[in-house]
């Protein structure tokens, strides 16, 4: 049975069938030229981690607009085997221990990530191809050399290293430096050193210079906390929704909830209606609280648009994304990793 | 890898979504034993399950009306297409286009919809008129949850005086969805799901006084699906958690069938981390999933790992399975596109999930 959700070609997106993920192609654009931009002074390379938008269309846009990109950082195997098409230096950034999956990775010239000595332990007689390791940055975070030590002992073959920052500031700033001098013989191991997590991208240029690669998370796709730590980029996602009910005069309900927008990281914001304040959101609803004045000029099936909290997590959750220019849908990109958990 | 027909559980990819069959069943059977012999029937709210393959095994079960319940126009195209012919969006459907959609649908099968608004049932005729097909309507009545729904049994009678006025619509009764919070004794089950559901029928008696007949009153959940069994004006429960259940639940009589299937990734100190994040098990803020069989709590959600604090004196290792369960059913069954059917952690089947994504 034909279920017509998907609109032709020059369709205006306010026409679109709800909920929609709308992205703006030229914010979208702008965002990649500024981070362009950004990184023509620096040596660094860039991988895009395609874990945050999954979608091949999305990479394609990245890689073209970003020439001194290198490779990709996907999640699991399965984002790797769907993107193998259009990169092939991936890494994975998790680990990974089942020997299927392993034998999965070989095949795909892909390299698993580590960041214990129990996992490396377990790996280390049934995968002999190259790893990363990854080293977590916590705010007030200490090298345990332990690992590094193991790793001069055993015999894995190490393609660099991951620094994952959860937040990126510039008490950072030597961290690889630091790592160097308490580790002088790492270098005979790897000498390609990864910068990756929150980092906004003012910050690109005050990162450690012995970094040789940074992962970029997001953009350019946008959400409330992308645009928070980045306050020169353009917002380039919504969500359209429709208004379903007026039970309230101080009240309206979305047609929209969990299912499409979650908000294991926190609730949207409505775009434009300055008194809107969402109350709730269920399986698929917003009750959203407004004055009287804005609900009463609101009707039933008027449009409302929604930033979202996190954009991976709300990519996962639509097979499609439509992306629009001049207020005119362009095209429908299919969000082809969408479910791929293994 | 495809999980084959046959595959020992410890064999098979992780992370993954697995429904033992045996509980299934038991949960379903539960609630068809209840309803063999009463008034009340099971209309079962595919919006938790969106299989046309589980919300058969619902129906064939015994005690059900041998329709369903969708929240959206897709998934209403997904029931029709699995071969139901009986269904209620329970919700309402106010776009002109998803107008279109669901009088297409009703050329195929016997449609109806909420309504809580006087300009959207004229919608409803106008297109249900161009179409030539007739919609069924349930006015929507607000309970309990401020979300859609009339808020007064007055506003019921205007809604049901004005549609068994209009062409193209077929006024079939009331409906209502309510929640109970927290972990109630059964005396205040009973005592909070009796005032909702007297709520809805307050409303349903105003329209019948106005001498309108009401055919349908279709109420309840799993939290009211023996309650409503004391009243005999109640044609039908929306049940949707019941049949896989959550952790939502644990006074009602099911257990919990739906699980994620994880694998430890690693250890450090008192807390494990698994290969299972939130893009696989939807974790609200409020509602934190729970390692079955270990007391541990949650520490931290990841997008592709979780990471829980264990309390208990057990032993585990890196490779070493376990089962996630989940506070949120409804998102946890949306994030995946197949389930695994197990029985005694022996594959017996995979199924798509073909309702996943419908939000429109």
């Amino acid at each position: 049975m034909e279920r017509p959700i998907k609109k032709d070609p020059g369709t205006l997106y306010t026409k679109l069938d709800t909920p929609s993920l709308i992205l703006d192609l030229d914010a979208a654009i702008k965002n990649l030229t500024l981070i362009s931009n950004k990184l023509n002074s620096l040596k660094l390379k860039v991988r895009w981690n395609v874990n945050s938008h999954l979608t091949k269309d999305i990479l394609s846009l990245q890689m073209k607009a970003v020439l001194n990109t290198k490779g990709i950082s996907v999640a699991n195997t399965s984002q790797a085997s769907i993107f193998s098409s259009l990169s092939d230096d991936i890494i994975v950034n998790n680990v990974v221990l089942a020997e299927s999956k392993l034998s999965s990775i070989s095949e795909l010239n892909a390299s698993p990530t580590y960041s214990s000595i129990l996992q490396l332990n377990k790996i280390k007689n049934v995968y002999s191809g190259e790893i990363y390791i990854k080293i977590k940055i916590d705010p007030g975070f200490d090298f345990n050399s332990d690992i590094i030590n193991y790793l001069l002992n055993e015999n894995h073959l190490i393609k660099g290293i991951i620094f994952d920052f959860i937040k990126y500031d510039k008490s950072k700033s030597q961290v690889v430096q630091k790592f160097l001098n308490n580790n002088p013989s790492i270098i005979s191991i790897t000498d390609n050193f990864i910068a990756s997590g929150n980092i906004s991208i003012s910050e690109y240029e005050k990162l450690d210079p012995n970094f040789t690669e940074i992962i970029i998370d997001k953009l350019p796709l946008t959400d409330i906390d992308c645009i928070a730590s980045n306050p020169e980029i353009n917002e380039s996602v919504k969500v359209l929704t429709t208004v379903l009910s007026k039970p309230d005069s101080d009240r309206i309900i979305l047609d929209t909830g969990q299912k499409a927008i979650n908000i294991d990281y926190g609730f949207p914001k409505v775009k434009n209606i300055q008194s809107a304040k969402i109350i709730s959101l269920s399986a698929e609803h917003t009750s959203v609280g407004l004055s009287e004045k804005d609900q009463s000029a609101l009707n039933i099936g008027d449009k409302v648009e929604l930033i979202p909290s996190d954009i991976s997590s709300i990519m996962n959750q639509f097979n499609f994304l439509s992306a629009v220019k001049d207020n005119k849908l362009i095209s429908t990109y299919e969000i082809s990793a969408r479910g791929a958990y293994k | 890898m495809i999980n084959k027909i046959g595959t020992n559980l410890k064999d098979i990819e992780t992370p993954e979504l697995i429904i033992d069959l045996d509980i299934l069943e038991s949960n379903v059977n539960t609630v068809s034993k209840a309803y063999k012999d009463s008034h009340l029937k099971m209309r079962a709210h595919t919006k938790n399950l969106k299989s046309p393959y589980l919300a058969r095994k619902q129906v064939e079960a015994g005690g059900s009306n041998g329709g369903v319940c969708t929240a959206k126009v897709s998934e209403a195209e997904v029931m029709v297409e699995g071969g139901f012919d009986n269904i209620l969006i329970a919700n309402q459907v106010v776009s002109d286009d998803k107008i279109e959609r669901l009088c297409s649908l009703a050329k195929f099968a016997d449609m109806k919809v909420g309504i809580d608004n006087i300009d959207n049932l004229n919608n409803l005729s106008k297109f249900a008129i161009k179409h030539n097909v007739v919609l069924g309507v349930l006015v929507e009545i607000n309970t309990s949850m401020f979300r859609c729904g009339v808020r007064s049994s007055e506003h019921a009678v205007e809604l049901a005086k004005h549609a068994v006025e209009l062409e193209g619509i077929d006024f079939k009764g009331v409906m209502s969805h309510q929640s109970i919070k927290g972990l109630p004794t059964e005396d205040e089950r009973w005592k909070v799901g009796e005032g909702y559901l007297e709520i809805c029928l307050e409303s349903k008696r105003a329209i019948e006084e106005a001498g309108i007949d009401v055919e349908i009153v279709s109420t309840g959940e799993t939290f009211t699906f023996d309650i409503a069994l004391k009243y005999p004006e109640i044609t039908e429960i929306q049940g949707g958690t019941y049949a896989l259940m959550d952790l939502n639940y644990p006074y009602m009589p099911f257990d919990i069938a739906v699980k994620v299937f994880s694998t430890i990734i690693d250890i450090e100190d008192d807390k494990i981390t698994i290969d299972a994040g939130n893009k696989c098990i939807a974790a609200p803020n409020n509602a934190t999933p729970l390692i079955e069989g270990v007391k541990s709590e949650l520490v931290e959600m990841g997008l592709d790992y979780s990471i829980h604090k264990i309390s208990d004196n057990k032993k585990y290792n890196i490779g070493d399975k376990v089962y996630l369960l989940t506070t949120h059913e409804d998102g946890l069954i949306n994030r995946w596109d197949k389930f695994v059917g197990i029985r005694k952690e022996i594959v017996e089947g995979s199924w798509d999930i073909l309702g996943r994504g419908c939000h429109h």
